[in-house]
């Protein structure tokens, strides 16, 4: 494992290189960069912060791929929505034709070990400015803690659901030379210190940064209740997972942006709307990287075939009122099955590639009002959760070729319906997978089908026995650790389905 | 003299420290990687000693030892330990000289393959013994792992050294001396089969190993039947079948329907796992013009079960885990279901003429966006040409041509020119007995300007083909007044919805070539032959064979080669 930068060094140069990121963004180059002078004032605290959000952003580096490649591809791969596009990238293929090679390097996770680190450097190092900086409040500090602990548990939470067990690295490395050598633990237990970072997140956090677009860039207490409700239903305390989420319910502060003339523009080409809750953030200075991903090399698309069935037509209803997240918010079929929420300015009108910057949406409203519905689902209220789901069917006006089919009363038929929702909502946000892995997995894997299902689907002929039956292993849900990693720290083991590889 | 030799000397000496300065690093950085299978191989003697000793004793360490393109899969010793338990002795010495000589050769490939080129069924290369290896993943009690011939688990795969992979597995892999027949004979569940076989006399065909000493191989692929197949068609014994199938009383003669029964079971000339199966749409049996249809139902391979006239034919599927069972000769799977012979109706081939095993095999260019080949005569076994000049296989990248209106972007370029190659000739995919028309799909252009004609099985078709044609443009054509010209978009562009879903300049299309009969169920030659000198080159695609009565428009592909049945409902084409 390569993280080996002087951290506050890098802290202060992303900041300084991203200044032109949001105005919340912007930040005064400071002269000093020796860790003792820098660590003086309030002011250091929040150029470290803004520098981790930075982080999260489009870094482009050798070796690096950046985390929003990471956390959209990563999630939509392995999964049956989104299909191979017409040019290769071998690294896609290969996932996809179920063939995890340890020398992938989509598998490289340095971006995510690169912004823990940045947010252990907070965590450790803000710690003694208040005694320097008398006007830095104690409350002051803890909040910007919070935000470091909120995105160091998002880092951990997506690096678990996609390697399962991890090395977790929770102090700061500030030292060049200094070799990182952790060894994995167990996901149970990443897990529970993802939970524990964001329970202490969840304490000191703001309710809010001033204004409404900083609140969906940075971490608010809401923020940290999303991602702790998530990882709750992971955990399947789902009684848990309830009251996260209906503390954002409960708020009055989010809401589903009604379905009229600017929907698609308000959540997803202006963004940081009133849905959302939190979302990595481009401009004009700091481009996404899906167009030159999935629109000028069509890495990816979306599957045609899915997409009739997620959307299907409904004979007898107008065209013009169909499920407005099918053609044209979802996908574009006229454009070559083309992600649209990242490429649309509206249903028809594609962006040109420097306007390229729809923030990556992490969580909003309408995925929300479904882990609630499924939380209740699982808490055996079905009927309360039918009519959570059907707010978020009624603003789409899904097509009634979708309505619920099975019983009301029926726990395990609702749960198994807002996984299909969710297909809907959500689609191309970066979920499918883990949707359909954290379903599976549920009840010691009894869902496991649900996996083996869909690669028979997706697998190419001669290729189905050997993949279904891959899957059919569960150490093969996860990825392999990358081989650069595994030889830089000898502490790490690789993954035990893919050892000997 | 001497303080200029000394200089000199003294120079030297600091530029072999500087030189020597230099390169040390480089040494160290490059080492570790860079050994030979053989080397790699004794180099851990804990594990691989005693396949590295046979190695030495068969002679056969030299070449493992030298650069080329090897896949070794190497028992372990515990492994080899098991073998020579099995074999009664102690040390290999014990052995044929020859059998141990064979042993070796089947665990070597002439080719690099890594777990990604594993597909369902055989290696694509043979061994060296000259039986190709069945690959598998299994899962079994909650592991899924990789198995060779089904009994061999892959330990540690991909262990690529300079000449190249290694695999290492956990028991011996024996070559198998059984034929076909003999293997079916020795398993009591398939008794009627077996007693069919005989009486055909197919038993003795089918019993025919081709000497080990030769080196093409004469395989033979058969689809037999357990007894609870028959029983399930209620025939409970070799009466039954007899009396259900055979009309001559003698069921050695091939005008017998027994007989054409049992040689419908048989592919001849043929091997074909499950992972080859479930590529064809349909294979030649032994039984003359006829063919059984292929068609994958989410995990299952089907045989024979076929949509004619849009009602679904049931068919039976082939049970996995009997099939895919190796022998001296061929292969053989088992059917759940009686197959029997069905009468056949011609049905549309897209025959995309880029789809070349020997192109396949190139798998960094094979349909691998924006690379091409150099084809020279001769170098694939399904088209050959006039003259010593090359022809050029090429995948576009989505960038000069428009995205999505050549059928799996891949497509040749050939110089038609009466002065370099006059000819090109092209053997078809299966095709059943009937009537169909002929279509050219290429990418016209009016700098294109080769004029053809098409022959079929040296038959002369009736319209001469101008590649310098390309669609007239606003108004743009319907459907109907093309086909009235002997044109049709063949591509499915869902970008270019403005014209008609297709390639907006007009210049890939499909031109009718005129109707051919196709005399028997089988492959057959279809030709082009050059009529004028112009540059430009003929850039094609795919040919089509659609039967003469069906819909010569739809479906139409899209660039993934998937059918598109008809325009989205409710469009309004616009002029």
């Amino acid at each position: 494992m390569k993280i080996r930068q002087i951290a506050f060094t890098a802290t202060l140069i992303f900041s300084i290189v991203l200044s032109g990121c949001n105005d919340w963004l912007y930040l005064e180059p400071e002269d000093g960069v020796i860790r003792q002078d820098f660590w003086q004032t309030k002011e250091d605290v929040h150029a470290a912060v803004v520098g981790m959000y930075c982080s999260l952003q489009n870094i482009t580096e050798r070796g690096y791929y950046t985390i929003p490649e990471c956390i959209f591809s990563w999630g939509e791969i392995r999964a049956d929505m989104a299909d191979l596009g017409s040019r290769i990238r071998p690294q896609y293929s290969y996932i996809k034709s179920g063939d995890l090679l340890p020398d992938n390097t989509l598998f490289k996770w340095n971006a995510f070990y690169r912004t823990i680190n940045n947010c252990n450097t907070v965590i450790e190092f803000s710690e003694d400015v208040p005694e320097k900086d008398p006007s830095f409040s104690d409350d002051a500090l803890r909040s910007y803690q919070a935000e470091a602990y909120a995105i160091r548990a998002l880092m951990y939470f997506y690096l678990y659901r996609s390697f399962g067990d991890i090395p977790m690295k929770l102090t700061a490395t500030t030292n060049d030379g200094e070799e990182f050598t952790t060894a994995k633990v167990k996901k149970e237990v990443v897990l529970d210190q993802i939970i524990t970072d964001l329970l202490f997140a969840y304490d000191h956090a703001t309710y809010t940064h001033g204004d409404a677009v900083t609140d969906r860039g940075r971490v608010t207490k809401y923020t940290v209740a999303a991602i702790l409700a998530d990882a709750y239903l992971w955990k399947q305390n789902y009684s848990e997972a309830s009251k996260y989420l209906d503390f954002i319910i409960n708020s009055g502060k989010f809401t589903l942006i009604p379905r009229n003339q600017y929907w698609f523009t308000t959540l997803y080409v202006d963004g940081n709307s009133v849905e959302s809750i939190f979302e990595i953030q481009f401009d004009q200075n700091i481009l996404n990287p899906f167009y030159s991903l999935y629109k000028d090399n069509r890495y990816l698309r979306a599957s045609a075939d899915m997409m009739e069935e997620v959307f299907p037509l409904d004979p007898l209803a107008n065209p013009d009122s169909a499920d407005i997240r099918a053609d044209g918010c979802s996908y574009k079929s006229s454009d070559n099955y083309s992600f649209w929420k990242f490429f649309g300015i509206n249903d028809e009108e594609s962006r040109e590639r420097d306007q390229s910057f729809a923030n990556l949406i992490i969580y909003r409203y309408g995925e929300i009002l479904l882990m609630k519905a499924e939380a209740l689902s699982e808490l055996g209220n079905p009927q309360e959760a039918i009519q959570l789901i059907n707010i978020v069917r009624n603003r789409a006006r899904a097509a009634r070729t979708t309505n619920f089919l099975g019983s009301e009363t029926s726990s395990d038929d609702v749960t198994a319906y807002i996984l299909e929702e969710r297909s809907r909502e959500l689609a191309f946000e970066g979920k499918r997978w883990y949707d359909i892995l954290r379903y599976a997995r549920k009840n010691n894997y009894a869902n496991k089908d649900l996996i083996v299902n869909m690669i028979m689907r997706i697998a190419p002929p001669e290729k189905i026995q050997t993949m279904t039956n891959k899957y059919r292993d569960t150490l093969f849900h996860y990825f392999p650790i990358h081989a650069d990693e595994l030889e830089a720290n000898p502490k790490l083991e690789q993954n035990p389905f893919f050892e000997g590889l | 003299m001497k303080t200029i030799v000394s200089n000199l000397m003294f120079v030297l000496l600091a530029v072999l420290l500087l030189v020597n300065g230099c390169r040390e690093p480089e040494y160290q950085s490059a080492t570790s990687t860079d050994m030979l299978i053989g080397e790699f191989l004794e180099a851990d003697s804990a594990t691989y000693s005693e396949f590295t000793e046979l190695l030495r004793m068969t002679g056969n360490m030299a070449f493992l030892k030298a650069y080329g393109t090897y896949t070794c899969f190497v028992p372990t010793n515990e492994a080899m330990e098991a073998y020579k338990a099995g074999k009664g002795i102690s040390d290999l010495s014990e052995l044929d000289p020859e059998e141990l000589s064979d042993l070796v050769k089947y665990h070597v490939i002439l080719d690099t393959l890594s777990t990604v080129d594993f597909l369902d069924g055989k290696l694509r290369t043979p061994t060296m013994y000259g039986q190709y290896l069945l690959v598998a993943t299994l899962f079994e009690e909650g592991e899924s792992n990789a198995y060779i011939n089904r009994y061999s688990r892959i330990i540690r795969p991909d262990m690529r050294q300079s000449n190249g992979i290694v695999h290492s597995i956990n028991s011996v892999l024996e070559p198998i001396t059984g034929s076909i027949a003999e293997l079916i004979e020795a398993d009591s569940k398939y008794s009627i089969f077996t007693e069919a076989l005989k009486a055909t006399g197919y038993y003795d065909l089918l019993n025919t190993v081709t000497p080990k000493e030769q080196k093409e191989k004469h395989w033979y692929t058969v689809f037999a039947q357990t007894d609870s197949s028959f029983a399930r068609a209620e025939i409970y014994s070799y009466d039954d079948l007899l009396a259900r199938y055979g009309n001559t009383g003698d069921p050695s003669n091939p005008e017998d329907s027994l007989n054409l029964y049992m040689a419908y079971h048989i592919l001849d000339s043929t091997l074909l796992y499950l992972g080859d199966l479930v590529t064809k749409q349909a294979v030649l049996t032994l039984a003359p013009s006829e063919v059984v249809t292929i068609r994958i139902n989410s995990d299952s391979v089907m045989v024979n079960e076929d949509y004619f006239n849009g009602e679904l034919e049931k068919g039976s599927y082939l049970i996995r885990e009997e099939s895919d069972n190796t022998s001296a000769n061929g292969v053989f799977h088992t059917l759940e279901n009686n197959l029997f012979i069905k009468v056949r109706y011609p049905f549309t081939v897209f025959f995309d003429v880029c789809d070349q095993p020997e192109l396949r095999k190139m798998v960094d260019k094979w349909r691998v966006s924006g690379q091409s080949v150099t084809l020279t005569n001769g170098q694939l076994a399904g088209i050959k040409w006039h003259s010593d000049n090359t022809i050029k296989y090429l995948v576009d990248n989505g960038g000069s041509l428009n995205p999505g209106s050549i059928i799996n972007a891949d497509y040749y370029q050939i110089t038609l020119r009466t002065a370099v190659i006059r000819w090109v000739e092209m053997q078809t995919p299966l095709l059943v007995k009937g009537k169909y028309k002929v279509w050219m799909c290429t990418r016209n252009t009016n700098t294109r300007k080769p004029i053809y004609t098409v022959s079929f099985n040296g038959n002369m078709l009736p319209n001469i083909i101008d590649d310098n044609l390309t669609l007239p443009k606003e108004p743009w054509p319907t459907d109907a007044e093309l086909l009235a010209m002997g044109f049709k978009r063949y591509n499915y562009v869902p970008a270019d919805s403005v014209y008609f879903y297709s390639d907006k300049h007009g210049r890939v299309v499909g031109r009718l070539a005129g109707t051919i009969e196709v005399p028997t169920t089988g492959t057959h030659t279809i030709r082009v032959d050059v009529i004028n000198n112009e540059m430009g080159g003929w850039w094609v695609d795919m040919i089509q064979f659609i039967p003469e009565n069906e819909d010569q428009v739809w479906p139409r592909l899209l660039g993934s080669g998937e059918p598109v049945y008809d325009y989205p409902e409710g469009y309004v084409p616009i002029n």
